[in-house]
């Protein structure tokens, strides 16, 4: 739906343990609780990074969110994941 | 009276004090001894409070309410990551002296959000575990975050300003009180972006300069993009610096050290302003 409630869902995965544990269960359950259209959620759902700063978002997020929820949490991978991405 | 005796630049790279002491290189040693010369300037200094501007990384203010500029005026705690040699837990702060200067701010167009109680993150919290609270003298830090991290981003202006506000208050307060102000940030560094690890030298020597020279006017005429292209997202932390130079308008100083490598993300630049190092012409 928007930039900001991208925003929203990477924040909350980022400070609460508590959406990272619902997340990491059930992601399609968690992410139904936000206001995201079907593009955003497979973004998120695939740790898109590069697309979700595509869509604006903060790269503090995108980079949080990363280290804080994707199971490797290595900073190598994630570069690698936005590089990929740029060509 | 209660007066701004010095102040000091330094960066929160957290990646400094996650290193363990098996990894340390040269610049790291340089780096930590940096820290080490801060801490015991502040003391030289007869501090009596540190007021530490930091900036949220989109961690302690989030969507929902994302503050142009914050005072704690409560209660403080943190750093709220776990670093193996650093503290956590509650920070003794001023709490009159930061309400006054909330009050003050108000009653002279600067309307200050507040937190009454807040944990604060490594950019407050290095620089009050590492640098001000050794000393026995301090008996309280004052946070101050800056909408630096996250757009939308105060100006570089007005966090100049606020510096000035700062300064104005604490030369209002009628008790006895030596004041440090200290701004946290890193210089050139790219957050999250394709080109994390990357550092600007150039840049950062260019900011430094600033700051020792205690003249701001080039850094005030950088504009947003500029500083992106040049410092990468992470530079928008200048502002940082910028309002520890408001509060010592017109005073230079003297580069403690700067260091980049690969064992960090960002330029990592330490100096201090006074009034006994050099005022500019």
């Amino acid at each position: 739906m928007s930039t900001h409630a991208l925003e929203l869902v990477l924040h909350d995965l980022g400070v609460k343990r508590e959406a990272r544990a619902a997340f990491a269960a059930d992601a399609p359950t968690f992410l139904g609780r936000y206001r995201l259209d079907a593009d955003e959620l497979e973004m998120v759902r695939g740790f898109d990074v590069a697309g979700l700063q595509g869509r604006g978002v903060s790269a503090l997020l995108t980079y949080g969110f990363w280290m804080m929820n994707e199971p490797g949490k290595s900073r190598a991978d994630y570069l690698r994941r936005l590089n990929a991405a740029a060509g | 009276m209660a007066q701004i005796v010095g102040g000091f630049i330094m960066p929160h790279e957290p990646g400094i004090f996650y290193m363990p002491e098996a990894k340390w290189t040269d610049g790291q040693r340089r780096v930590l001894a940096a820290f080490d010369a801060i801490r015991a300037r502040i003391g030289e200094l007869g501090a009596t409070t540190v007021i530490v501007v930091g900036a949220d990384h989109y961690v302690l203010f989030g969507p929902t309410c994302l503050p142009s500029y914050v005072i704690g005026i409560g209660d403080v705690s943190g750093p709220y990551e776990r670093f193996a040699t650093i503290k956590q837990g509650e920070i003794a702060n001023n709490v009159p002296l930061a309400l006054h200067i909330a009050q003050y701010g108000r009653a002279h167009g600067f309307d200050w959000a507040v937190a009454k109680s807040i944990n604060v993150d490594h950019s407050i919290g290095v620089p009050a575990r590492v640098c001000a609270l050794p000393n026995a003298a301090v008996r309280g830090v004052i946070p101050v975050y800056l909408a630096s991290g996250v757009e939308p981003f105060i100006s570089m202006q007005r966090a100049y300003a606020l510096g000035g506000l700062i300064r104005d208050a604490v030369e209002a307060w009628p008790q006895d009180e030596r004041v440090v102000v200290i701004g946290s940030g890193g210089i050139s560094h790219w957050v999250g972006l394709p080109q994390m690890g990357k550092v600007n030298p150039d840049f950062d020597r260019k900011i430094l300069d600033c700051v020792v020279s205690g003249d701001p006017a080039a850094m005030l005429a950088l504009s947003d993009d500029e500083v992106l292209e040049q410092g990468g997202n992470g530079a928008f932390e200048i502002r940082q610096f910028l309002c520890m130079m408001g509060a010592l308008p017109g005073v230079g100083g003297r580069l403690i050290a700067y260091e980049h490598g690969p064992e960090w993300v960002t330029g990592l630049g330490f100096a201090e302003v006074g009034n006994d190092l050099g005022r500019q012409a």
